[in-house]
């Protein structure tokens, strides 16, 4: 199988993570000292750094809660239970098998799986919260009176603190084993140190039903497309395309504008040229109501100008309707709908 | 060419040397001398002064010819009285009732304990209230430094009706201002039997002590005298142990905001005096000043009493065996200095002491001749108050003393002594007859209180909380000294302390977790090694 390495952590998420493994490091030892576990340094350093290193991991998060809310990246921490199963499955007894593989194939937009989704939130909004308001308020003991808390809530306090920086520690040693839980083991590392990920180049998945819409007023026109592509692909000799695809007929702009928020098209081949619309305010009005959708454009003529536009505004590709051949029209298919999903993955 | 070496201009920048080091060292310290205010009047040039005098009383008499209410101001005072009623439980304290681990009682020993009042002939404990000319100006205010006080606190030593030495008054009475620490330090230094026998943080030392003894007192310093803090009105002098205040939560004292005495270190440092380090601020509410900043007590080169074993008074020789209660405390043998006197039993002496740290809140109760003992094995003869959920409440230092002394063993009661003579033909005092049934006998009577007759030793206490010899920063204690396990505060409960280990079972829970992912992952991978292995063969 053919791979490739794909930028998997952008500059920033790896500067995160390892400042924050740092920190969370420097804690874990200057905390012991706290608690009266340890006692290798000085106990005014080990307190005045714990405090020090807790206020940088606090303003790196801050920090990071931000890059998150204007990338959309918090949503790589919602729980699902999509192949959850299979997960714990896999980590419990497929792992012990060198023939087979993790269930969940990591993307650029879906990082983590099922499990990870889990753990992490446990550690973004259970543990690391908890960690940092027990541990302000401990700082800030003095202020207590004025918050109205009693002042012998303090053991509760520290005592609290203390619990969620052993469920740290914890979190901390499983996440250190799964880093290298890997084939080879140091495949996660590296790409957390570089930010690339080498992946397994999958194909398309053309096993699942593919939705096409034809916008076209020539009714001829629109059936032969039906003919060529609707239906099951078995006995059709190329591979090219989907093994399913369903196509769906409209005539003009305003029917196409209704059905496309209802449905939603892994493709849309568009006529400019409609009773109700024409040129290139056809295929602006189409990809307002569907912008994540390829679309390929048809004319009846050559009109450079136009095409070079189209493009430029996000279309496809440019078909002109006397050529076409099934063939050509399946590679124009294949190409956008690979062009879309690269782009969709980056 | 070679320049001749111009040795005015060295001998200039010489002679500026010394005033640059003087310069840059007092900066660096940053402490000028305490000026008191200036006196409106030369004692010396008052006629009413002149003399001869021929008795304290004579010079008495001359002072109050201005300073009109001043003795009467005086015998209202508690160093007058010796009377103290606490206003919460209204039990009367005060040198006159309570019992020390030192000499015991006052009541049937005035004869000697009462050198140290300051008054003229107390003879006897209800023979105080009448003329104002009884009241010792001297003791307080005069400054030549050659005053002294004896039986019955003249300041003349007497033979029977004979005078032995008098002191030059007319020279005293000239000399007169306002008392220094020499003055207060006549009798505070020397309370329980000797130089910096009682306190642990006064004796002889603080009388010119240097900036590592004291840094407030410093004599090339500060040189704070005692009255700077121990303000007074009206000879009403504050900061007394009876009722102390365990925290002043007031802070620094201004005219119309002030709680009248200056005896608090927030009276002039405020509640938070650490700027530049809030941690240390933070500690404010709960521990005392005196508790990092008094780091070692007795460390002027004066020894403090910490034992005292009344078993072997009456005997040629001493107890030179380190007691286990001394032992526990962490005493060092090596340290200890053991002194016998056969009238006076083995006292043990040592200096340069680690305090003991306790809550206090500021009251202290007191047990009493004649107050029935508990079931312990030894008697805690001023109770420190305090604990950590009563938020006057502050962890103070305090020094320790033991002693071994008599009590009533049928009737379970501390008893008076009469330990020393009340005159020279008194038979009857312990350091005379060396019998404990004769002198608590005569002791009892005195306090009038019920005694059995029957003399048993029981084992006490008293705990003095600690507040001078204040040392200079750079000594003060450091975070490491009470955060961490074995640390200074490990008897102290009741409060959280990072640095500790304040919560075992949390401990072993949570490296029971560590313990257990650690062993899973190892399993784990272990699992993974071998079994991958051979799947692959």
């Amino acid at each position: 199988m053919i791979k490739h390495r794909e930028i998997f952590f952008t500059r920033y998420e790896r500067f995160w993570h390892w400042s924050q493994a740092l920190l969370i490091t420097c804690l874990i030892v200057t905390g012991f000292h706290v608690t009266g576990l340890l006692d290798w340094l000085d106990y005014e350093q080990a307190a005045r750094w714990h405090r020090t290193l807790a206020f940088s991991l606090i303003w790196l998060w801050i920090f990071t809660i931000f890059w998150h809310l204007i990338t959309g990246e918090w949503r790589q921490y919602i729980p699902t239970m999509e192949k959850m199963i299979e997960v714990i499955h896999y980590y419990s007894r497929g792992i012990f098998n060198p023939n087979l593989s993790h269930p969940f194939k990591k993307t650029r937009r879906l990082k983590h799986n099922p499990l990870q989704r889990v753990a992490y939130l446990v550690l973004n909004a259970l543990i690391s919260p908890v960690l940092w308001i027990s541990g302000l308020l401990f700082v800030y003991y003095k202020e207590w009176p004025k918050m109205g808390i009693p002042s012998e809530w303090l053991s509760v306090v520290a005592g609290i603190h203390v619990s969620m920086a052993y469920a740290m520690i914890c979190f901390f040693i499983l996440h250190f084993y799964m880093a290298f839980v890997s084939d080879p083991p140091m495949a996660l590392i590296r790409t957390m140190i570089t930010g690339y990920l080498e992946v397994d180049d999958v194909e398309l998945d053309l096993d699942r039903e593919y939705k096409l819409l034809v916008v076209e007023d020539d009714p001829l026109f629109a059936m032969l497309i039906k003919e060529w592509f609707d239906g099951d692909a078995d006995g059709k000799e190329d591979k090219m395309l989907p093994k399913k695809i369903t196509v769906s007929l409209v005539e003009n702009l305003q029917q196409a504008l209704e059905i496309l928020p209802r449905i939603s098209f892994d493709w849309i081949l568009l006529d400019l040229s409609l009773p109700d619309s024409d040129g290139l305010n056809t295929f602006r009005a189409v990809k307002s109501k569907a912008a994540d959708t390829p679309i390929l454009m048809m004319t009846d003529r050559e009109n450079e100008e136009m095409q070079s536009r189209g493009i430029h505004e996000g279309a496809q590709d440019f078909l002109i309707k006397h050529n076409l051949s099934r063939r050509m029209l399946a590679r124009a298919f294949r190409f956008a709908l690979e062009r879309h999903w690269f782009f969709q993955r980056r | 060419m070679v320049r001749a070496i111009n040795w005015r201009v060295v001998g200039f920048f010489l002679c500026l040397l010394p005033g640059c080091i003087v310069g840059f060292v007092g900066g660096a310290f940053g402490e000028g001398r305490v000026d008191l205010p200036i006196s409106t009047t030369k004692h010396r040039m008052l006629s009413a002064l002149a003399g001869p005098f021929q008795s304290g009383r004579e010079v008495t008499r001359a002072c109050l010819s201005c300073h009109t209410e001043a003795a009467a101001m005086v015998r209202k005072d508690i160093h007058w009285t010796w009377e103290f009623t606490d206003a919460t439980s209204g039990k009367v304290y005060g040198k006159k009732h309570v019992l020390n681990a030192f000499c015991g009682s006052t009541v049937s020993n005035l004869r000697e304990c009462t050198s140290c009042h300051p008054g003229f002939g107390w003879q006897d404990p209800d023979d105080r209230q009448d003329a104002d000319d009884k009241v010792d100006c001297l003791v307080c205010h005069e400054q030549t430094g050659n005053y002294k006080k004896y039986n019955y606190g003249y300041s003349e030593l007497r033979y029977k009706d004979k005078i032995l030495k008098k002191p030059d008054y007319a020279a005293m009475a000239q000399s007169v201002g306002r008392p220094s620490r020499a003055n207060c330090g006549f009798c505070h230094f020397r309370g329980g039997s000797g130089d910096g026998a009682k306190h642990g943080d006064l004796d002889s030392s603080l009388t010119h002590p240097d900036r590592f003894l004291d840094v407030h007192m410093n004599a090339s310093g500060l040189d704070f005298g005692c009255i700077i803090c121990h303000t007074s009105n009206g000879h009403r002098i504050t900061g007394s142990r009876y009722r102390m205040r365990a925290q002043d939560p007031l802070g620094i004292d201004r005219p119309g905001r002030t709680d009248h005495t200056r005896a608090s270190c927030a009276s002039c440092h405020g509640n938070t005096p650490h700027p530049g380090n809030f941690k240390l601020d933070d500690h404010v509410n709960r521990v005392a000043c005196q508790t990092c900043h008094i780091p070692v007590m007795a460390r002027g080169g004066v020894e403090t009493m910490v034992h005292w074993d009344w078993r072997t008074a009456g005997k040629k020789t001493g107890n030179n065996d380190v007691p286990e209660i001394l032992r526990q405390e962490g005493h060092v043998a090596e340290k200890m200095n053991f002194k016998h006197s056969s009238t006076h039993g083995t006292s043990i002496w040592a200096e340069n002491l680690v305090p003991r740290y306790a809550w206090f809140n500021g009251r202290v109760d007191y047990v009493g001749p004649g107050d029935k003992l508990g079931d312990g094995d030894s008697v805690q003869l001023n109770r420190i108050q305090g604990e950590a959920r009563d938020p006057d409440s502050r962890i103070w230092p305090f020094k320790r003393m033991w002693a071994v002394m008599p009590y009533d063993s049928v009737n379970r009661h501390l008893v008076a002594n009469h330990l020393l003579k009340s005159d020279a033909d008194d038979r009857e005092a312990f350091e005379v007859s060396g019998d404990w049934q004769r002198s608590v006998r005569v002791g009892m009577a005195a306090a009038g209180i019920a005694f059995s007759g029957e003399v048993g030793f029981v084992k006490a206490v008293m705990n003095f909380p600690l507040t001078h010899m204040v040392a200079p920063k750079e000594l003060s204690l450091t975070c490491k000294d009470c955060h961490r396990n074995g640390g200074r505060m490990d008897g102290v409960e009741g409060i959280y302390m990072p640095g500790r280990k304040n919560n075992p079972l949390l401990h072993v829970i949570g490296r029971g977790f560590v313990v257990l992912t650690v062993s899973g992952t190892l399993m784990h991978a272990t699992m993974r090694i071998i079994l991958r292995r051979r799947r692959r063969k």
